[in-house]
């Protein structure tokens, strides 16, 4: 190895880091276009059923989700393609098969010590596969450990499904009582297999070891002296195995474990080496795993093969291992640049050497050597040879070709997108072909709704005008008993208050009549100021009409309220104050939007209208009431004074007699005159409901007004009628504009630098 | 005096309608009411002096207190016959008016005793031998209604079912002496608070008469059914003048709808104040006149005839014997003197007959309120 090899390492390394957050960052364009693919496909979902869009639908639903899968596999290219990029060394997996020599190559090429890294001339050892790496500085070991979760659905998972058992228990206390048959014939499915057999006897160890390991199972990472490193590893030795509790099995608690130390040939220093686990080992799942791990995390991998005693040929496992390793080469074109065969030169093993190198040319590089896989030969003990066959050849090869791997792999993924973005783009636009046939489909909603304009003025226009002839029949006649009722309520509060001394007493008001006709040596100035008083407060009194005449008012309200809810819906709510009622649809009227003046205009009116006491009936009756006055005119015209009397006490007493006499003769006036004029609180409301159904109906601009308030309240006015149409119509527009943003985003992935 | 006619008054109208205080208040102060006219109304009996002095009392007495209430005064328990005469000035003949006064639940079958039917079938002859029928109305319950049960009760205080029926049997009686007058007097009472030409300020005259109107047509058609050549006339009286209506409320008393009306002293207070009266005076002496006028001319024409009979029998040739003889017996000089006497009869008549043409002249020139008066 030559610095002129680590320095070209370095600079893939270096060149990776470079090459990482863009490919991060096409990621992230990626899943921008798998989030509006997943909009797309939920409302081509949610679209109403209809029958001829809706096997259309059905395709592009289907062709959309299978995109999304498309994408997401394109997702893990990216992350996977980035994960190799952002690693900081080269990795070397060391694969085989058990007992080939495996970790004595990783000790050589590691330097660590079989207490470190265990070896065994015969029975697996290797219980965590171990990822070591280069360091200057360390040495150390950074074990991670699982939590019972982890081990559970990690580990214990896949042996119960092997085993046919029910799911793995949820806790580590179900674990640990879990009924486990203790023979194999009491598994389920019958016969047990050989198979079987072990895995059951490896789970019963797993739970019968619990007290040596439960207690790691914190999900916590420690660092471990590498000298201590060993039981986190490996599995007992014999020996252990035979004492009592059958010995240490932390190993089980361990996750993953990372050992940094300073390799002996430190030429290339960002190097990795990974214990990948042997095939042909029988653990749960362990293929599968094998090429996860390969595929991640190895830049090159090294299958050692050993032509010992009893293989002294190719075993069918280092065949399937060779495929799977073909399988998880990823996007690198050629196996040759991926995967190496190292055949273990163990001295004792040299007679059958050349055997299995012919075989191998023969059978795996059909016949022409390292034509498929370049075969490497070293005793993996020896450090010089491992130096000189394994690391020399191996990072040379890897120096020239991993950015020639990257570069495949990189186009490998590109093409893939592309290949992936054009797909997408067309299923996007068949979404918006298909979105503009719903619209078209669904109709055209304006003439629609004129038609229903059209009918709605009409019963607008019969229901008000039955409600004018209602409202003027109501008050057509004369004996209108409420009338006459607010009428005499009044009247009779005035004599009440008369009779009882004008509200203060007889003898009170004589007295302070006395005083202010002694005062003044004359009674006129009293009477005069007295009758003014007297006046004012009977118009008061009269005036209590008014709660009569704002209930006519409110009547009339509610009566429209009932015309105008029963045509607009929820526009005029029928179940509120009815003044309130008529606000809010003043309001809505004035929508700024679209505003219909001329029917906004109609209804203000209505509000408007006053009708009390003072304007309505004062006017009529203020003659009747201007008797209450000291001074009245004359049968001749001639002014004429009501009362006159001396400022003595029989004075006052007949002072305030001819007073009662004029106020309560004032009041019966008054009444009689309101009696007369029954009709006209009537006819105030007919004039005004006239007046509305006119301005409502017939005004110039009402008919387009109501147009207009129509469209901009349809839903609330037919609630049902235009919601299949606003449904289809929405969820075209939503398809479109999931559509618009499925082409944005795939358009973004290739600006991609 | 053998040349004095008698005419009687009959009047209709039910309890408390005002009959005895609009007789009185046309008997109180003729001499006042008749102004300038060469006639004179008076009591021809002392019963008739008496109770006029009464009732007036009664009245003056009520303002007096310084407030009047029409339920204050007393009704009347039975039928009284008012004795009165009316004659010209210059003249000893004159008519006997009789106008016959009685309580007022006679009227009304639903109220009348079971023991006035003789008594009021007395009446009933007394009215169909009249010939003026005076229908005093109560004007408050004529005009204080405002719906259609205060209506209905007013039609049943003013009893106008038996008034149609009163008026039915008068004009009846009528129809059947085409050459006598006959006059209907529909005649509001208490209308001080109507009309604007005595103390009160206020005008519903027009009201009033529309009023009277629309609630007596039945009446009126009646009498022109049964007796054409009847006059019909309206006058509107105040029957106290010095009151105004203060507040009126209906009620029921008994089952029958009532009207109690309050009322305040208006003016100086001191005395009634009469307004109406004078019309309804004219329109009955025009009546009472032209009829006298109508049997005077009769009388006067016979008297006339008589007294030429008697003079050719007093200078009539019976031949040379004949006369011998009329003249040794004496009876032609008795002849000449009777001829002289109903010559002198005839020429009193006839006398009689011009004063009353002058009268009549003279109620014909006599204004008459139009507000208050008219002839239908």
């Amino acid at each position: 190895m030559t610095d002129d090899i680590g320095k070209r390492i370095e600079g893939i390394v270096a060149e990776r880091a470079r090459l990482a957050p863009l490919v991060r960052a096409d990621a992230q364009r990626w899943r921008a276009v798998l989030r509006s693919l997943l909009a797309l496909s939920q409302q081509l979902e949610q679209q109403p059923r209809q029958e001829e869009p809706h096997a259309v639908r059905d395709e592009l639903v289907a062709s959309a989700q299978v995109a999304a899968e498309e994408v997401e596999a394109l997702l893990e290219s990216f992350e996977r393609f980035a994960t190799r990029l952002l690693r900081s060394t080269i990795n070397v997996g060391v694969s085989g098969s058990a007992r080939v020599g495996k970790s004595t190559l990783l000790q050589t090429i590691s330097g660590l010590a079989d207490n470190e890294i265990p070896t065994g001339a015969d029975i697996p050892v290797t219980a965590v596969r171990s990822r070591i790496f280069h360091s200057d500085t360390r040495s150390r070991a950074l074990v991670s450990f699982h939590t019972y979760a982890s081990l559970r659905d990690e580990v214990l998972a896949g042996y119960h499904r092997d085993l046919g058992l029910p799911p793995a228990p949820a806790t580590l206390e179900a674990f640990r009582a879990f009924p486990y048959p203790q023979r194999p014939e009491d598994l389920p499915g019958g016969e047990p297999s050989p198979t079987s057999v072990v895995l059951l006897r490896r789970l019963l160890a797993m739970r019968d070891a619990l007290p040596s390991y439960e207690d790691l199972l914190t999900g916590d990472e420690r660092e471990i002296p590498l000298s201590e490193l060993r039981p986190f590893i490996a599995y007992p030795t014999h020996e252990e195995r035979m004492r009592p509790g059958h010995g240490d099995h932390r190993y089980l608690a361990v996750r993953d474990a990372r050992i940094e130390c300073p390799f002996p040939h430190a030429d290339v220093r960002h190097l990795g080496v990974l214990d990948l686990p042997g095939l042909g080992e029988l653990m749960v799942g362990a293929e599968a795993h094998h090429v996860d791990g390969l595929r991640d995390e190895v830049d090159a991998v090294v299958m050692v093969v050993r032509a010992s005693a009893t293989t002294a040929y190719l075993r069918e496992s280092d065949a399937r291992t060779l495929t799977l390793l073909q399988e998880s080469r990823g996007g690198v074109s050629t196996a040759r640049d991926f995967v190496f065969i190292l055949v273990n030169d163990v001295a004792v093993d040299r007679s059958r050497l050349a055997a299995l190198r012919h075989e191998i040319d023969l059978k795996i590089n059909d016949g022409v050597p390292d034509q498929y896989f370049q075969v490497l030969q070293a005793d993996a003990a020896n450090h010089g040879a491992v130096a000189a066959g394994v690391l020399g050849p191996l990072l040379a090869h890897l120096a020239e070709r991993l950015p020639v791997m990257d570069a495949q792999i990189h186009a490998a993924v590109s093409d893939s997108a592309s290949g992936l973005a054009t797909r997408i783009e067309a299923i996007a636009r068949t979404a918006m072909a298909h979105a503009e046939r719903v619209r078209r489909s669904a109709g055209v909603v304006d003439e629609g709704l004129q038609d229903r304009v059209n009918t709605l003025r009409g019963h607008l226009a019969r229901d008000l005008t039955a409600l004018v002839a209602d409202i003027s029949a109501k008050y057509a006649s004369t004996e209108d008993g409420e009338y006459a009722d607010a009428v005499e309520y009044a009247y009779r509060g005035v004599l009440g208050w008369t009779e009882a001394g004008f509200g203060e007493g007889r003898e009170s008001w004589q007295a302070r009549a006395l005083d202010r006709c002694v005062e003044d040596h004359n009674s006129t100035p009293f009477l005069s100021e007295e009758l003014n008083v007297l006046r004012v407060t009977i118009t008061q009194r009269f005036a209590a009409m008014d709660d009569f005449l704002s209930a006519r008012v409110t009547d009339l309200y509610a009566r429209v309220v009932a015309v105008l809810s029963a045509r607009l819906g929820e526009l005029v709510p029928a179940d509120t104050e009815p003044a309130k009622a008529l606000r809010q649809l003043r309001e809505l009227l004035t929508d700024p939007v679209e505003p219909s003046p001329s029917l906004a205009k109609a209804v203000e009116d209505l509000l408007e209208v006053r009708l009390d006491f003072r304007t309505q009936l004062y006017p009529r009756v203020r003659d009747a009431l201007a008797e209450c006055n000291l001074e009245v005119a004359g049968p001749s015209g001639q002014p004429q004074v009501q009362v006159i009397a001396a400022p003595t006490e029989a004075g006052v007493d007949r002072m305030y007699r001819a007073v009662l006499d004029i106020a309560e003769q004032t009041a019966f006036r008054t009444r009689q005159q309101l009696l007369t004029l029954a009709l006209e609180p009537g006819q105030a409301l007919r004039a005004v409901t006239e007046f509305f159904a006119d301005a409502f109906i017939r005004s110039r601009d009402s008919k387009r007004d109501l147009l207009r308030l129509a469209r901009g309240h349809r839903d609330r006015i037919w609630p049902d009628a235009f919601r299949e149409h606003d449904l289809a119509v929405t969820t075209a527009s939503a398809i479109t504009a999931a559509a618009e943003s499925v082409v944005a985003t795939v358009t973004e992935t290739r600006k991609a630098p | 005096m053998t040349d004095e006619l008698r005419y009687r008054i009959g009047l209709a109208g039910p309890s408390r309608v005002g009959k005895s205080s609009l007789v009185v208040s046309l008997l109180r102060d003729s001499r006042e009411q008749l102004g300038g006219l060469p006639l004179q109304l008076t009591a021809a009996d002392l019963a008739t002096e008496r109770r006029v002095a009464k009732t007036t009392t009664e009245l003056d007495n009520s303002l007096l207190r310084g407030e009047f209430n029409s339920d204050a005064l007393a009704g009347n328990v039975e039928a009284f016959t008012f004795q009165l005469r009316l004659a010209a000035k210059r003249s000893s003949t004159g008519v006997r008016i009789e106008l016959m006064d009685y309580p007022g639940k006679w009227f009304n079958p639903r109220t009348r005793p079971d023991d006035s039917v003789a008594d009021w079938a007395a009446c009933k002859d007394f009215i169909a031998d009249a010939s003026v029928l005076l229908v005093p109305v109560e004007a408050i319950g004529l005009m204080e209604n405002n719906n259609a049960w205060q209506r209905a009760a007013s039609k049943q205080l003013l009893a106008i079912e038996e008034v149609e029926k009163t008026a039915e049997w008068w004009a009846t009686a009528r129809g059947s002496y085409h050459d006598e007058p006959a006059l209907l007097l529909l005649c509001p009472v208490k209308c001080e608070s109507y009309l604007a030409d005595n103390l009160n300020t206020t005008d519903r005259a027009t009201e009033l008469h529309d009023a009277v109107r629309a609630m007596y047509a039945g009446v009126v058609k009646t009498v022109r059914a049964n007796a054409p050549h009847a006059e019909i006339a309206y006058c509107a009286v105040d029957t106290i003048g010095c009151v105004n209506l203060v507040r009126a409320e209906w009620t029921e008393v008994g089952g029958q709808p009532h009207i109690s009306a309050k009322y305040r002293i208006i003016g100086p207070g001191k005395s009634m104040s009469y307004k109406g009266i004078d019309d309804l005076l004219t329109l009955l002496l025009r009546h009472l006149v032209d009829a006298q006028h109508r049997a005077l001319e009769i009388i006067a024409n016979q008297r006339e005839r008589a007294a030429n009979d008697a003079k050719s029998l007093a200078i009539r040739n019976e031949g040379l014997i004949g006369n011998f003889l009329l003249s040794i017996s004496g009876r032609r000089r008795k002849r000449v003197y009777r001829s002289g006497v109903q010559r002198e009869e005839a020429d009193r008549t006839h006398q009689q007959v011009d004063e009353l043409n002058q009268v009549i002249k003279e109620l014909a020139e006599r204004p008459l309120s139009t507000k208050r008066v008219n002839t239908w």
